[in-house]
């Protein structure tokens, strides 16, 4: 009894838990006198992030830079990196992980901050995306983002509407997961909505992940419990940030080339790479292109597990096998 | 009576050598403004990408190997930019045993945040398990407890405990 209580006690003291970005947070440390110091680094970076890339903020600089008519503006470096970071990822998906959606998004009725939504999410099982109206966009029209680092300044050319929540928030925890281990020292674990980067040294038998469809479920939910020992790992799926739109089930994960929520092979997608974004923009990446996901990875050798509507797994690299279905 | 005739040799050539002069002038003039009438045009119109000057933005790798990316703008200009391939892991995610926290009720407040800080627990703690296989990022012993002989069966020493959070659950956001 007295080992269970003093053992919760210390692990109070390695992890924290709060909510920002309109998702949940998860900081665990190595060291339990680096907890109160390493929150505040995240928690700075959070702040930063949420007002320059935020497109639920009317004041943040991606805001400002939407409703801006085409006109160049100055923006905080770090919208500048973000923007970086969002037309990298644009590049190397060939356009499956775009920053333009912003309009098809506010279409598909994404309009608000996650936590303002309906609290009655659709039904899962419905796999049937909604048949969307949206505007004709030019193909590769993250061309249109003009940036420029010093000073830093952008402007958003034909008409694009820009929205950063593939990449942001895992930039964010990148960038918040470095700025702990700065300040803090040891080994440092950022999870934001389950998009996880760590940093520092990290413990001898490296860092616990349960990876399942849905970050905000718990850790005996179905799915595989994995060790990282660096780098990041990031999971998408089309079974959570679902809604009701016009009456019809929505999801957060749309389809560039037409604009529609995805409903193709994989429901989820986990992928570990040597950073928190790069896992992200394959994870997203492997949602949007379906049955060509697993080619794509393999040839990016990016260790991965592809969940598919109706529960078949499949792993791909070096991402160790299934001890039990999902 | 006739007017006398001025039309010399050397006047023609003075006069030719003018117009050459002006013609050079008309001629730079005229490359000059087409220079700045593009470039104002080129900032004033969408379409203008990323321009490849030292204070502007470029892609290149920081890990010294670079994917070239090709494509065109609006004016037809091929431009060349250099992206970061995805880097893989340095090591890949190992299997852990499905028993490890997976089955913990109380694991999942660590990974289910809820407005109040300092959610997590330790699913390790539950069964006062000595497993070497855990995660621990502190592994610490727990106070022990001498217990009188007679009272052996209910205040036995616990065991060392490894300090172990619950898994953090990666999955859709």
């Amino acid at each position: 009894m007295l080992a269970t209580i003093y053992s919760a006690a210390t692990a109070d003291r390695l992890c924290a838990g709060w909510e920002a970005l309109g998702t949940g947070v998860v900081l665990q440390v190595t060291d339990p006198g680096a907890l109160g110091p390493a929150r505040a680094a995240v928690e700075r970076e959070l702040l930063a992030i949420d007002s320059a890339a935020s497109r639920f903020r009317a004041d943040s600089d991606l805001e400002r830079c939407n409703r801006a008519g085409g006109r160049r503006l100055d923006v905080s470096p770090l919208l500048v990196e973000a923007l970086e970071a969002a037309i990298r990822a644009a590049v190397l998906t060939d356009g499956a992980v775009d920053p333009t959606l912003g309009d098809a998004l506010i279409l598909a009725g994404y309009t608000s901050d996650w936590r303002r939504f309906d609290a009655a999410p659709a039904d899962p099982s419905t796999h049937q995306p909604a048949q969307l109206v949206v505007r004709a966009r030019p193909a590769r029209a993250w061309e249109a983002i003009d940036l420029h680092r010093d000073p830093p300044s952008a402007r958003f050319g034909g008409g694009v509407r820009v929205d950063l929540g593939a990449t942001a928030k895992a930039l964010a925890a990148d960038r918040a997961a470095r700025a702990a281990a700065d300040i803090a020292g040891g080994g440092i674990l950022v999870s934001l909505g389950g998009d996880i980067a760590t940093a520092g040294t990290s413990p001898e038998s490296g860092w616990l992940v349960r990876v399942t469809d849905d970050h905000r479920a718990g850790a005996d939910a179905p799915g595989q419990t994995v060790r990282i020992a660096s780098g990041g790992l990031a999971t998408s799926s089309t079974t959570v940030r679902r809604w009701v739109h016009g009456g019809r089930s929505m999801h957060h994960i749309l389809d560039p080339r037409d604009g529609q929520p995805v409903a193709r092979t994989w429901r989820t997608a986990s992928v570990a790479a040597a950073t928190c974004i790069d896992a992200n923009i394959a994870s997203t990446a492997a949602i949007v292109l379906g049955s060509a996901a697993a080619g794509w990875l393999t040839d990016r050798n990016l260790p991965a597990r592809l969940v598919a509507h109706d529960g078949r797994i499949e792993t791909i690299g070096d991402w160790p096998a299934e001890e039990s279905g999902l | 009576m006739p007017r006398p005739h001025h039309h010399t040799p050397a006047r023609r050539d003075a006069a030719i050598l003018r117009l050459r002069r002006i013609n050079r002038g008309l001629v730079a003039v005229a490359v000059a403004g087409t220079a700045v009438l593009t470039e104002v045009a080129a900032q004033a119109f969408p379409g203008h990408t990323i321009k490849r000057t030292a204070g502007s933005t470029t892609l290149a790798s920081s890990s010294g190997t670079t994917t070239t990316v090709h494509h065109r703008t609006r004016h037809h200009k091929a431009k060349a930019k250099t992206v970061a391939p995805l880097q893989a892991p340095a090591t890949a995610p190992t299997a852990s045993p499905s028993s490890s926290s997976a089955s913990s009720p109380s694991s999942s407040s660590a990974s289910s945040p809820s407005s109040s800080s300092s959610s997590a627990s330790s699913s390790s703690s539950t069964d006062g398990s000595t497993s070497t296989q855990q995660s621990a990022p502190v592994q610490q012993s727990a106070p022990v407890q001498q217990a009188p002989v007679e009272q052996a069966p209910v205040q036995q020493a616990p065991a060392p405990v490894q300090v172990t959070p619950a898994p953090v659950v990666s999955g859709g956001s």
